[in-house]
């Protein structure tokens, strides 16, 4: 197990570096020249670009640039806002735990819906029950984050008035206000992954059932719940465990939106304006810490993987 | 799609029932699935002639009305009418997603069916770039792209086209290498049939049902990434009548007027439950056993 670890390691740093050079590329393919574009509209000097220019280093060759670019990486500093001019590290620092308190409470809540709603639809194969989980869980899948958080909104903020409808009160202001303004944008999230969540649980509890070493557990006149949860469940899991590594992509990425919808004070607000403001070393720096956290979630799921079951070979 | 197994004992025909109400359950599924798509399409294509009033045309004596006959939906807080701005928003979102989707399968596609017949250190170099581009959260990749580039329609249906190609290239390179080495293509080889023909006649056909259902599901994907990027504007812009525009439009007045919310967030929720349906239902119309229960 050390070795495949290792080896996921090895190939986790490879995608790191990828992304980190795509970046790089990505940047260098903008149409004009970044100071230009940021510039032009200021109506500056020719004088004036060249010096932001040699400022950014953009007037060494690709090369140099590049290796500056990854010793920078390196060294973890993430740049400076064009337009702060402030080194964009301190700010991330700040933002970045809001945004991972909203995934793990937002994934907390998908989970404890999801799993159970998918193992009584499995349980309950073709009937009311299995067919009010799958309708739930086709209409969780097609309302957009933006539209189920905007509803949620004007439901229980505006016109209920149950929850504050925008802002933030850090923790150790007021704890309870906290937890306050984290219900919404949780719920919104939450419901999201927990629609995934079920489908899958589902598929997969209804093909384990299906084997035959569950024949045999019934054979032996082992009761209902044991086999389900002792015997299905804990095969059934494993590609549950997947899926949620692989679609927390999406739920970073629906994080983004919906703590745009809630004002939530996280890293969607840096990624938002530097992208509308063409901030791009702002831009840059959320991409890879995401990203980066991304691949991170990935690895920590195979591993989990590897460590549940312990049929995964690590060839 | 081949026609119901000829069941030739009890044993058989006992053990087809549940497939069978399996299929049904399927089929209404693409048929409601189908239906709402239809309504989507038609009117976005008939916009024009469905449409009672211009989108962009203001009434200021009009701000905010509440739904009557004149205008069923109500107006919006220029005096629009919701309606016609809902049927023109629907080509928009047409337009960019089915675009964007078309751009991705062009190139996708033949990248995965080249790489998958033919094989080869490139062939794996490429499928290596794919799973950098998809371990990549999409809206990042699309936000990213949208900074590089700048807000707008086209921009968006380059950044679907961006996010969602390696999906289709993937797809479509695991499906050619299962179909590869079967006899059919064998025997078309060795009646003497060009690699190009044998893609185009023995393979393409095969791999068809996987790309099909992709494609309606990637057309959801994009009809929610030009809603979403709209809605946080680095999509549309105003006066467009994005369905994403129209939602943070109605966010901003929703306290005055919650019901002008309910339309858009209908109309895109609508849209995407349409291609995800349809997506669905064909999986598992086509091939019981990709999805199975």
């Amino acid at each position: 197990m050390g070795q495949y670890i290792a080896r996921r390691l090895l190939v986790t740093a490879f995608l790191v570096w990828a992304i980190v050079s795509l970046v790089f590329v990505l940047l260098r393919l903008a149409p004009g020249d970044v100071v230009q574009v940021l510039l032009a509209e200021g109506g500056a000097s020719p004088e004036v670009v060249q010096a932001r220019r040699r400022v950014l280093g953009l007037d060494q060759p690709l090369g140099v640039q590049y290796w500056r670019w990854l010793s920078q990486i390196v060294r973890l500093d993430l740049g400076t806002s064009l337009a702060t001019q402030r080194p964009i590290g301190p700010d991330i620092a700040r933002a970045l735990p809001r945004s991972l308190e909203l995934v793990v409470a937002s994934l907390s809540l998908g989970l404890a819906l999801g799993v159970p709603a998918g193992i009584l639809a499995a349980s309950r194969r073709g009937r009311r029950e299995d067919l009010a989980v799958s309708f739930a869980s086709m209409g969780g899948l097609s309302v957009p984050n933006f539209v189920s958080g905007t509803l949620l909104l004007l439901c229980f903020g505006l016109l209920l008035r149950w929850f504050p409808t925008a802002g933030y009160v850090s923790f150790s202001e007021s704890p309870v206000t906290h937890l306050r303004f984290l219900v919404l944008p949780t719920v919104t999230l939450g419901l999201t992954l927990a629609a995934i969540t079920a489908r899958f649980t589902r598929s997969s509890m209804l093909e384990v059932l299906g084997q035959d070493y569950i024949r045999t557990a019934h054979a032996k006149g082992l009761g209902e719940r044991f086999v389900r949860y002792r015997h299905a469940l804990k095969n059934a899991i494993i590609p549950v465990v997947t899926i949620i590594g692989v679609e927390s992509g999406s739920l970073l990425g629906g994080t983004v939106v919906v703590e745009y919808v809630f004002t939530w004070p996280g890293m969607s607000t840096m990624l938002i304006q530097g992208a509308s403001r063409r901030d791009y070393p702002m831009v840059q720096a959320v991409v890879l810490v995401v990203a980066g956290l991304f691949l991170m979630l990935n690895l920590l799921v195979d591993v989990l993987n590897a460590y549940i079951d312990p049929r995964i070979h690590y060839a | 799609m081949p026609t119901s197994t000829r069941a030739s004992t009890t044993l058989e025909i006992v053990a087809a029932v549940p497939r069978l109400r399996r299929r049904l359950l399927a089929e209404r599924r693409l048929s409601i699935g189908l239906i709402l798509m239809g309504l989507f399409i038609l009117g976005g294509l008939l916009a024009p002639i469905l449409a009672p009033y211009d989108p962009l045309k203001q009434d200021y004596r009009r701000m905010l009305a509440p739904p009557d006959v004149v205008h069923l939906l109500g107006t919006d807080e220029f005096g629009r009418d919701i309606l016609s701005r809902l049927l023109y928003g629907g080509r928009i979102s047409l337009l960019v997603a089915g675009g964007g989707v078309a751009m991705a399968g062009g190139i996708g596609v033949p990248l995965g069916l080249l790489a998958g017949y033919y094989g080869g250190l490139t062939a794996a170099g490429l499928m290596r770039l794919t799973d950098v581009a998809m371990a990549f959260p999409p809206i990042l990749l699309a936000i990213s792209v949208v900074a590089l580039f700048g807000p707008g329609l086209t921009n968006l249906a380059v950044v679907i086209g961006v996010t969602y190609f390696p999906r289709f290239a993937r797809l479509a390179y695991v499906a050619t290498l299962s179909v590869k080495t079967s006899l059919f293509v064998e025997a078309g080889r060795a009646l003497g049939a060009s690699g190009g023909r044998i893609l185009k006649k023995h393979i393409s056909p095969n791999i068809a049902a996987p790309i099909l259902v992709e494609v309606s599901l990637a057309l959801g994907f994009g009809i929610l990434l030009e809603s979403g990027l709209s809605f946080l504007g680095l999509g549309a812009q105003p006066p467009s009548p994005s369905w994403g525009l129209m939602v943070a439009d109605a966010r901003q007045v929703m306290s005055q007027m919650p019901f002008y919310l309910l339309w858009p967030s209908l109309a895109v929720a609508g849209a995407i439950l349409a291609f995800n349906l349809l997506g669905d239902g064909m999986r598992d119309a086509l091939d019981p056993r990709l999805r199975g229960h």
